[in-house]
């Protein structure tokens, strides 16, 4: 009797699994899981609670549109002369998923090699999800995924004019890049010889690379 | 009956005649290749802002109509051939009306245009600029817009977006 029920459950679990290997469509979601797995990718979310915003100083439809951001996801995947085989690969998987009917394309942009693509998931008036895709063959491949319920860029637009008259708490951005060592200088602002040595300790080039973060037009 | 027929064949053609291939410009050095989708102009003509800004309101009823706009610009004389011949191509396959072209500062403009649903409306605008041979720093600059345009309009849509050419432009559309 006992025999059976391991064997009943054994069969199940071979067909879960079989089931969830079967998926021929990994979604962008599936990516992004598997690759804080993969060796070189660097993966990190982002709060939105992060730009120290104070809500109650904000409008109603500014919080609703506050409220419909959930958070940021980043994936990169640094390109150096020992993985290039694999990003190509990586780069491939990742362009499959992102040409799937699920997602919009707004706007794509080429140059010598540097891709960029702007797309979104959902409908106009009820945006679930909006992606930045970016790869160039120096970099390597990088993608922010802004999820959210129901954005409207209408009210996030809105908020965003609202939030100029509005002082920013930096803190909670500065200590992130503290955290992963991203020194400021004593104006508060993002030193450039710290952001190359990140840079270069990834391996990247970054001798030709002029940084201007703290640029302000 | 008839009438159906026809409209289902001239939808089919004209659809034909929008999906032209611009993978052969994939692979161009040094070239640039920018492309709005009109999801895009669906979003930004959505977006429900009861804004001050008579500009933005203008061209957000200029972006409601618009499918497509592609720009590609580049320096490299090899790509800037190939990049020209493409685009003449384009304009022969397509049976565009050529609108003006002006020859300025050894660089030449020229505008091309299809019919769109009257006669101030346009379905397709081109605009090439040939940088000339010998100086190196002038782009030659391949522009297309698709949708039902307003002509009149073109040149606030194409100062939003920065495009080069823009006197030029609106020289040619004014």
């Amino acid at each position: 009797m006992n025999n059976l029920i391991i064997r009943i459950l054994a069969l199940g679990i071979t067909f879960i699994l079989f089931l969830t290997s079967c998926s021929s469509d990994p979604s962008l979601q599936q990516y992004f899981v598997d690759s804080q797995e993969k060796q070189g990718f660097i993966t990190t979310t982002i709060p939105k609670s992060i730009l120290g915003l104070d809500v109650s100083q904000m409008s109603d439809k500014s919080q609703e549109a506050y409220n419909s951001i959930n958070k940021v996801n980043l994936l990169y995947y640094p390109i150096d002369k020992q993985n290039t085989a694999a990003f190509e690969k990586e780069n491939a998987q990742l362009n499959a998923i992102l040409k799937s009917d699920d997602f919009k394309t707004l706007m794509t942009h080429k140059s010598d090699g540097v891709n960029m693509r702007f797309l979104y998931d959902g409908s106009s008036e009820s945006i679930d999800e909006m992606i930045i895709y970016g790869s160039s063959p120096e970099m390597g491949l990088g993608v922010a995924r802004v999820l959210g319920d129901d954005m409207k860029l209408g009210s996030i637009m809105k908020m965003m004019e609202e939030m100029k008259n509005v002082n920013l708490d930096q803190t909670g951005i500065n200590n992130i890049l503290k955290d992963i060592g991203v020194d400021l200088n004593e104006e508060g602002e993002i030193d450039e010889e710290a952001v190359k040595k990140i840079m270069a300790s990834k391996g990247m080039d970054t001798t030709n690379l002029d940084i201007d973060m703290n640029s302000k037009e | 009956m008839k009438n159906l027929i026809y409209i289902t064949a001239f939808l089919l053609t004209s659809g034909i005649a929008m999906a032209q291939n611009f993978n052969a410009l994939d692979n161009l050095k040094n070239t640039s290749e920018t492309v709005v989708t009109d999801e895009m102009f669906a979003l930004i003509a959505g977006v429900d802002i009861d804004s001050d800004d008579k500009e933005f309101n203008e061209i957000k009823k200029i972006i409601d109509n618009l499918k497509e706009l592609r720009i590609y610009a580049t320096d490299n004389p090899t790509s800037a051939a190939t990049l020209n011949s493409f685009a003449q191509k384009y304009i022969a396959n397509n049976n565009l009306v050529k609108l003006m072209h002006v020859k300025e500062d050894g660089q030449m403009f020229s505008f091309h245009m299809r019919k769109g649903s009257n006669d101030k409306k346009v379905r397709d605008l081109v605009m090439l600029i040939n940088g000339s041979g010998d100086n190196d720093d002038k782009d030659t600059v391949f522009l297309i817009i698709s949708g039902d345009i307003d002509l009149n309009q073109i040149s606030k849509l194409t100062k939003m977006m920065n495009v080069p050419g823009q006197k030029q432009i609106e020289d040619a559309t004014n």
